[in-house]
């Protein structure tokens, strides 16, 4: 389906249907990352809709990078980190209520609920780490470029955070 | 848990998050959301629109005649004198009540009964770049520096994420920081640790690859891209030393290379930087680039286009850094007292193409010193 724009005033340059192509080509991939970042669909919506945007507003410069989906998808870790530090805010105020939210995004497959959950409970630069490297099947360097941090960085993250994993979830998986 | 299983279960995980994206993404919906964002922004930017300020025109209008109407003393429905012997009038103007409620125009109902109100889309933001750099300062050097500040960043209504409160912290890994981590990690995340003569990975000593060199002292300098470890030979006898490359994955696993050799023994202090072992010492200076899994130099990263060198004489260390394409130098203002290993090798620029160079103030405090090549300014960034 494509969108004819019947712009009020955005600057509907030829990049519209570049942006377009660019959106439906990324959108999915996007969408799981905010999903596994954030563990809630429509957080993880919001941010994909937020991401996209930031990228249109600028697109002439972001269709020029050389990777603008890591550039969406950089938005796209930040603003998950950004709502996961806020909704951790939320849950311990309603936990005081006694209520908790139930938002949570639930996947086809119990492990992967498991492994996810384990995931965000990591520091930021470790879950970014992991999910890029896992969800998208993402090597060290792009991990580092999408990220803007040293390779090393990244390598030692990913360790960090797979003996946290591996320490966490041992028991979860062995009391399945 | 040990790391193939963990492996397996992030596989599934990610396949599974893979299929719920697809499952549940509206990728026209949300297209459509973006765009309607997008035209309320340049909606508000641009202000009310034309009926509302033709309305407001009238209102004032309205306004101005009832208040002309009210000095010259003609309210309405007061008694308006006639001409002479004229009859008394009474004129009344009476005020129609809007056929709907203002509060119930503006709202809608939903089904559940919830009544929503439209929203007034937030002002417009300046386009917010991922990797636009905390503007921070307190101390500014430099050729054209006038100020102690720097201009200050605009400001935005959202701000993205990735621009923390203002901060003295850097983003960036400094010298002292990969020297205190060593990179010994491999592109599967597991560590890599020289145990006896041979490389194990993570602590499965299943794994382990022997070291094929005479040199009896070993050790571990890091890992390097494609799971590629670079160890460090001596032979305390003829006080030869090599650095060797040897891949602890793929086809060549094992395979030792010999990447440098020296003559003699000496004070060196070989380390893992993003364009491959440095090997610093008193004297003479060595990048030797690493490999890939097939034995190819790995091409350098262009990210860094700054080199750095500490110079010293008698007293003190100066750091000078060079772009590698001009040729353009600048000395970092701070000099310190003259020290072993001292190193030459590429530093990488932020994003905003400043380019940060730490010292060691005392020899105790690291200070970082970040160049503007714009401005030709250095700004202080104590920790």
């Amino acid at each position: 389906m494509g969108f004819a724009r019947q712009s009020v005033g955005m600057v509907t340059h030829g990049g519209d249907q570049g942006f377009e192509r660019f959106f439906r080509a990324e959108h999915s991939n996007v969408l799981g990352l905010a999903v596994v970042m954030s563990g809630d669909r429509e957080t993880a919506r919001d941010i994909v809709q937020e991401a996209f945007l930031r990228a249109y507003r600028d697109w002439e410069r972001v269709a020029t990078l050389d990777a603008p989906a890591a550039w969406v998808k950089r938005v796209a870790v930040n603003l998950s980190i950004d709502r996961h530090r806020k909704r951790d805010n939320e849950r311990i105020a309603l936990e005081r209520l006694h209520a908790r939210p139930s938002l949570e995004a639930t996947f086809d497959d119990p492990a992967a609920d498991s492994w996810w959950r384990a995931v965000r409970e990591l520091p930021d630069r470790q879950r970014a780490v992991v999910a890029l490297h896992y969800l998208d099947d993402m090597p060290i360097k792009e991990v580092a470029a999408v990220l803007e941090i040293a390779p090393g960085t990244v390598k030692s993250s990913l360790s960090k955070a797979r003996s946290t994993l591996a320490r966490t979830l041992g028991p979860r998986e062995a009391d399945r | 848990m040990n790391d193939d299983e963990l492996d397996r279960m992030g596989r599934r995980a990610a396949a599974s998050a893979r299929r719920h994206a697809a499952t549940h993404a509206d990728p026209d919906g949300d297209l459509a959301a973006v765009f309607a964002r997008a035209d309320a922004e340049v909606t508000a930017r641009r202000g009310p629109p034309w009926w509302f300020l033709a309305a407001a025109a009238a209102g004032i209008i309205a306004i101005a005649v009832g208040a002309i109407g009210f000095v010259n003393g003609r309210r309405d429905g007061d008694l308006v004198a006639g001409g002479p012997g004229s009859t008394p009038t009474t004129t009344t103007i009476t005020t129609i009540s809007p056929a709907t409620n203002v509060s119930a125009s503006l709202s809608r109902s939903t089904p559940g009964g919830a009544t929503t109100v439209p929203t007034v889309a937030p002002p417009p933001t300046t386009a917010s770049a991922p990797d636009t750099p905390p503007a921070t300062t307190t101390t500014t050097v430099g050729t054209s520096a006038t100020s102690s500040t720097q201009p200050s960043t605009p400001v935005t209504t959202a701000a993205p994420p990735t621009e923390p409160p203002t901060t003295t912290t850097l983003p960036y890994a400094s010298s002292d920081e990969v020297l205190a981590d060593p990179d010994v990690f491999g592109d599967d995340g597991r560590p890599r640790r020289l145990v006896d003569r041979s490389i194990v990975v993570g602590d499965d000593a299943s794994t382990a690859i022997p070291i094929d060199v005479p040199e009896s002292e070993l050790r571990l300098i890091g890992v390097g891209p494609d799971d590629v470890a670079y160890v460090w030979a001596v032979d305390p006898g003829t006080a030869q030393t090599r650095i060797v490359a040897v891949p602890t994955s793929g086809p060549n696993v094992g395979v030792v290379t010999e990447r440098a050799a020296f003559a003699e023994d000496g004070p060196w202090y070989p380390r893992m930087t993003e364009t491959g072992v440095d090997t610093m010492a008193l004297v003479g200076q060595e990048v030797v680039p690493y490999l890939d899994a097939d034995g190819a130099p790995v091409a350098r990263d262009d990210r860094y286009t700054w080199s750095v060198e500490h110079r010293f004489d008698d007293a003190d260390t100066a750091a000078v850094i060079t772009e590698r394409a001009t040729g353009a130098t600048a000395t970092v203002p701070e000099t310190v007292p003259a020290i072993e290993g001292y190193f030459d090798g590429p530093i990488r620029p932020l994003p905003d193409g400043r380019v940060v160079v730490t010292v060691s103030r005392d020899g105790t405090t690291p200070v970082d010193w970040a160049y503007d090549p714009g401005t030709g300014t250095w700004t202080e960034h104590p920790r």
